[in-house]
């Protein structure tokens, strides 16, 4: 009872959990509607009980009835016995009576066979049969009363024998009617006592059968409810224990459930504080460990803000107190907590004020060390204002730092530098780019040695740099940093073991506080920057507010140069090469011009650059590449048995790094059917100073075409000589640098030397030489006399149109070739 | 547990206790009328110790055996007339055989003991009807049941046939009374021993 007891209110708290399926409850089962089978079997049992017990009662009278019945006829039958004994000695004293005489005994005789007679009147009172037997009795015995009288009265022996034997017939006839009473009443009780024992058999099988039936019915409900309370037990102990294993899985669910938040926050990387209500701390997750290296124990109970950075205590304190009287969760807050180790790691804490949650009573504090995420901040927000390669301010840092400067009230004006480093794409290009890097890091670090604390310097990207000067007394002052900054860019740079010097073009703004605004202030200076630049490089300008029409004429020679090819307005000018020893035109140089339709014919300094920078140079390569074999073939198609002329084409380093060159150059020579080894290409000592394998690929390339390679303005570069041998190089042209020092103008004996010793290097390494710049006479001798072998210069021609040319071939032929004397040299 | 099970069991009970009682019928049956003690009709000349002379009449009982008073040999015969000269009593009982109440009138036997002088070592009354019927008796039974031996009933002489001329009767109150074959017919010989 007490197990379902407890199941009661098992099941009761399940329904008032509400959430459980309705199910069965064990006691209900035991308690449930008997079965409509065992109530007949009981019924029936009690039916069957009933009358079997009347059965036996029947049987019980019937018994007692018949024992009556038996014990009378017994009596009775007895008597009768007894009635024939008497009568039997009565007869006998009778016949003895003549020789006895002894009447007394009879008479004594004859009163005892009367009392026999008497019981038997008595037991057989209703018996006809023994009515008339006694009444046959009777009148017999009252004759042999009559007699024994008679008897008595003879005193003679012979008439008392006489009586006796008159008795004989009367005692015959008294035996015989005994007899026949006795054995009719023996035949009744055998009768009747068959008869009742048959009734009794067939009342004992009535009830054997019921008792049997009984017997039945008795099993058959035990049995039913054996199985019922088997069944029901089962279903009650199947129940009980699915009401166990939903607990038990209950229970673990919940234990789980603990285990899982317990690990949760045990291993959480956050650090869970409980603070009590007066703010002390009365637990810490164990991850205070592993975030904060301290031991937890040993927090407890301390104040908590002797961790925290002494500038951020009152804003914690302020957080606490918050989250102390606002019930819920606080928003998150960061501050600097002392680790172990003595570092300060940025720490974001959200509150949950749980005083009034009975199971924590405190404030719970969730921290995180958010010092990662603060670093990753920090650095975006650097990245944000900085040049990631230079760590200098970037563009909208500086600008806002102008905008600034410009917005404060100060004694001095504001003042803008814009440094272009000049020709640095050429570092890139010949050096590549990790040491065009390098050299951007090296002049950033030298730029800012040239400031005043307080002044920015900022990479505006690629190889252009701006200062701001906060305090400038005057555009003197401004132009004396600039100076400084030209000056100090000047010293050269290590750079793969060679000293690189850069040049700088610098544009000087000034700008008044509170007047100018500071994008006006950096276009200035950028207008300044450009003017420098057009201006030469390696210089400064001041801005003047006329620099600002300049410019637009840049832009606008910019537009004009994208359309010159298409439009035809690009021409190209041709000057000789002569064999300095036999004065002939062997070779001829064909050189770029643009012939502008406003500004007239404009050299390739004036555009070249324009239209390097502006990504122009391709096409533009391209179809000098074109005309000038066209008009190598234009030329041997005229001077058919002159020896044909060799085509000389600058190619500049941006071309040389397209990757369709070579399959131009081939469809160039192809379309005039040139031979490959008439086309010299001139590329400066520059681009072999990248020695990229780019490069060396594709002079390997072009040399398999068949094509002569030349290298331009031999000696101005910083290459060493030994770069010579690692490419596939035809032929040099030396400097005018040098040739200016030979023969006159200057006294350049150094640059006469260099000369000297690059011609003879060129011998050794098989090289052809060309002489550039030629001007006089004695210049031509004395190269020809130290074994040069080709000059170019105004003392021979200047560069001419094609027609020109064409006319001063036609002049200079001869057999042989074309021999040109200076006297017949154009002048132009 | 069940319903079922009880009724059961409380309809057995009950069938039981019906089947008990329906035994217990015969028994109530029983009659239990105080029975009167028996009334002293004369209270006779022959006591113990005295003489009893020699019978003039029929001599209707003969006493033998462990016996004081002899007056024929070793016997003691008694008329009915000796009987009657003893202390005699009255009473009414239920006769067994006439299944009716009788009212008879004779001495005590434990009277006719001490008038036979019987001595207290004598255990057993060996009696003898007329027809050879035999009972034996202790003496002790005789001397507290108040058994008689009847000369009358209901104011009469009874002949053989009628059981006399003297016979055992019993009170109603005596246990011994309840075995019909106790009632000896036609007593005629007492043996003690």
């Amino acid at each position: 009872m007490a197990v379902l007891r407890r199941l009661g209110r098992l099941r009761r708290r399940a329904d008032a959990d509400g959430s459980k399926p309705a199910r069965v409850d064990p006691g209900r089962i035991l308690r449930r509607r008997r079965s409509p089978l065992q109530l007949a079997l009981g019924g029936t049992l009690i039916v069957l009980i009933l009358v079997v017990e009347l059965l036996i009662l029947q049987a019980y009278v019937n018994v007692s009835r018949s024992t009556e019945i038996f014990r009378q006829v017994i009596f009775l039958t007895g008597n009768l016995v007894n009635v024939r004994q008497e009568t039997a000695r009565l007869n006998v004293e009778v016949e003895e009576l003549p020789t006895s005489r002894d009447f007394k005994g009879v008479a004594i005789r004859r009163g005892l066979l009367g009392q026999q007679l008497n019981l038997l009147r008595g037991l057989g009172a209703h018996d006809p049969l023994v009515e008339v037997t006694l009444r046959k009795v009777d009148a017999d015995l009252r004759r042999v009363d009559q007699a024994i009288a008679r008897a008595q009265s003879r005193s003679v022996e012979a008439d008392l024998r006489a009586e006796v034997t008159g008795m004989r017939p009367t005692f015959r006839r008294l035996h015989v009617t005994l007899k026949d009473l006795y054995d009719k009443e023996e035949q009744h009780f055998f009768g009747a006592l068959s008869e009742t024992l048959r009734a009794r058999a067939s009342s004992q099988r009535l009830l054997v059968a019921f008792s049997s039936l009984v017997l039945l019915v008795g099993v058959a409900l035990a049995l039913s409810l054996r199985q019922r309370v088997r069944s029901d037990f089962a279903r009650a102990w199947r129940a009980l224990t699915a009401e166990v294993d939903e607990r038990k899985a209950a229970e673990a669910a919940v234990r789980a459930s603990e285990e899982r938040f317990r690990s949760l926050v045990q291993n959480s990387s956050d650090v869970i504080t409980i603070l009590d209500a007066d703010g002390s701390v009365r637990w810490h997750s164990e991850s205070v460990r592993r975030v904060l290296g301290y031991d937890p124990e040993k927090l407890l109970h301390t104040d908590e803000s002797t961790l925290v950075h002494p500038d951020d205590r009152d804003r914690v304190a302020g957080f606490v107190a918050e989250a102390m009287m606002r019930p819920g969760v606080t928003a998150a807050s960061t501050w600097r907590v002392r680790h172990r180790d003595g570092g300060w790691l940025h720490t974001e804490t959200v509150a949950a004020n749980l005083l009034d949650d009975p199971n924590v009573g405190g404030l719970v504090l969730n921290t995180r060390d958010v010092s990662e995420r603060k670093q990753l901040e920090d650095q975006l927000v650097h990245q944000a204002f900085h040049d990631g390669l230079t760590g200098l301010a970037n563009r909208t840092l500086f600008t806002e730092r102008v905008e600034q400067a410009l917005a404060s009230i100060g004694p001095t004006d504001v003042a803008v530098l814009f440094v272009d480093l000049d020709d640095f794409k050429n570092v890139n290009d010949s050096l590549g780019h990790a040491s065009g890097d390098q050299l951007l890091v090296a002049a950033a670090k030298r730029l800012k040695s040239c400031l005043r604390p307080g002044d920015t310097a900022s990479r505006f990207g690629g190889d252009e740099f701006a200062v701001l000067l906060e305090r400038v007394a005057d555009r003197d002052a401004a132009s004396a940093v600039a100076a400084r900054v030209i000056e100090t860019l000047h010293q050269p740079f290590g750079l793969q073991g060679r000293a690189i010097p850069i040049q700088a073009s610098v544009g000087v703004a000034i700008g008044r506080r509170g007047v100018e605004d500071a994008d006006a202030l950096l276009r200035n200076a950028d207008v300044a920057m450009y003017a420098a630049k057009a201006g030469g490089k390696d210089r400064y300008e001041v801005f003047r507010p006329e620099m600002h029409a300049d410019m637009v004429q840049r832009l606008e020679l910019e537009a004009e140069l994208r359309h010159a090819a298409d439009r035809g307005e690009l021409v190209l000018h041709y000057q000789p090469i002569v064999e300095l020893a036999s004065g002939r035109i062997t070779r001829v140089e064909a050189l770029v011009r643009w012939a502008h339709p406003t500004r007239g014919l404009l050299g390739p300094a004036a555009f070249v650059p324009l239209a390097e920078e502006h990504g122009m140079i391709g096409p533009i390569g391209r179809w000098v590449l074109d005309e000038a074999c066209r008009q190598a073939r234009r030329w041997q198609d005229r001077f058919p048995g002159a020896p044909p002329l060799s085509m000389h084409v600058n190619l500049s380093g941006r071309q040389l790094q397209q990757p369709g060159l070579i399959a131009e150059v081939a469809q160039s020579l192809e379309a005039c059917a040139l031979e490959p080894d008439l086309l010299t290409l001139e590329i400066t000592e520059t681009v072999l100073m990248a020695d990229t394998d780019t490069v060396s690929q594709r002079l390997r390339d072009l040399k398999q075409l068949g094509v002569r390679l030349a290298i331009d303005d031999f000696g101005t570069g910083y290459s060493s000589l030994s770069y010579l041998r690692r490419f596939p190089i035809d032929m040099l042209k030396i400097d005018k640098a040098f040739v200016d020092g030979i023969g006159g103008i200057g006294e350049g004996r150094e640059d006469a030397a260099l000369a000297h010793a690059i011609i003879n290097l060129s011998h050794t390494l098989q090289l052809h030489t060309i002489a550039e710049g030629i001007e006089l006479p004695e210049q031509a001798a004395n190269l020809a006399e130290l074994g040069c072998h080709d000059g170019q210069g105004y003392h021979f021609a200047r560069p001419l149109g094609s027609e020109a040319m064409t006319d001063l071939l036609e002049q200079t032929l001869a057999p042989g070739g074309f021999v040109l004397r200076p006297a017949e040299a154009v002048a132009t | 547990m069940g319903r079922v099970t009880r009724l059961v069991a409380v309809v057995a009970m009950g069938i039981v206790v019906l089947a008990g009682c329906q035994r217990d019928e015969p028994r109530s049956q029983t009659p239990a009328a105080a029975a009167p003690a028996p009334q002293e009709v004369n209270p006779g000349t022959l006591a113990a110790g005295a003489r009893v002379s020699a019978p003039k009449g029929e001599v209707v009982l003969t006493m033998s055996g462990a016996i004081g008073t002899r007056n024929q040999g070793k016997k003691l015969a008694l008329d009915i007339a000796s009987l009657e000269r003893m202390r005699t009593v009255r009473m009414e009982t239920s006769e067994p055989f006439l299944k009716r109440k009788v009212t008879f009138e004779g001495v005590l036997l434990s009277d006719l003991l001490t008038v036979a002088g019987v001595p207290d070592s004598a255990t057993k009354v060996n009696m003898i009807a007329l027809d050879d019927y035999k009972v034996d008796f202790t003496v002790a039974d005789v001397r507290s049941s108040q058994m008689m031996l009847a000369t009358k009933a209901d104011g009469k002489r009874m002949p053989v046939d009628k059981a006399g001329p003297i016979r055992i009767v019993f009170p109603d109150s005596s246990g011994l009374g309840h075995n019909p074959d106790l009632w000896i017919w036609s007593v005629s010989t007492m043996r003690l021993s």
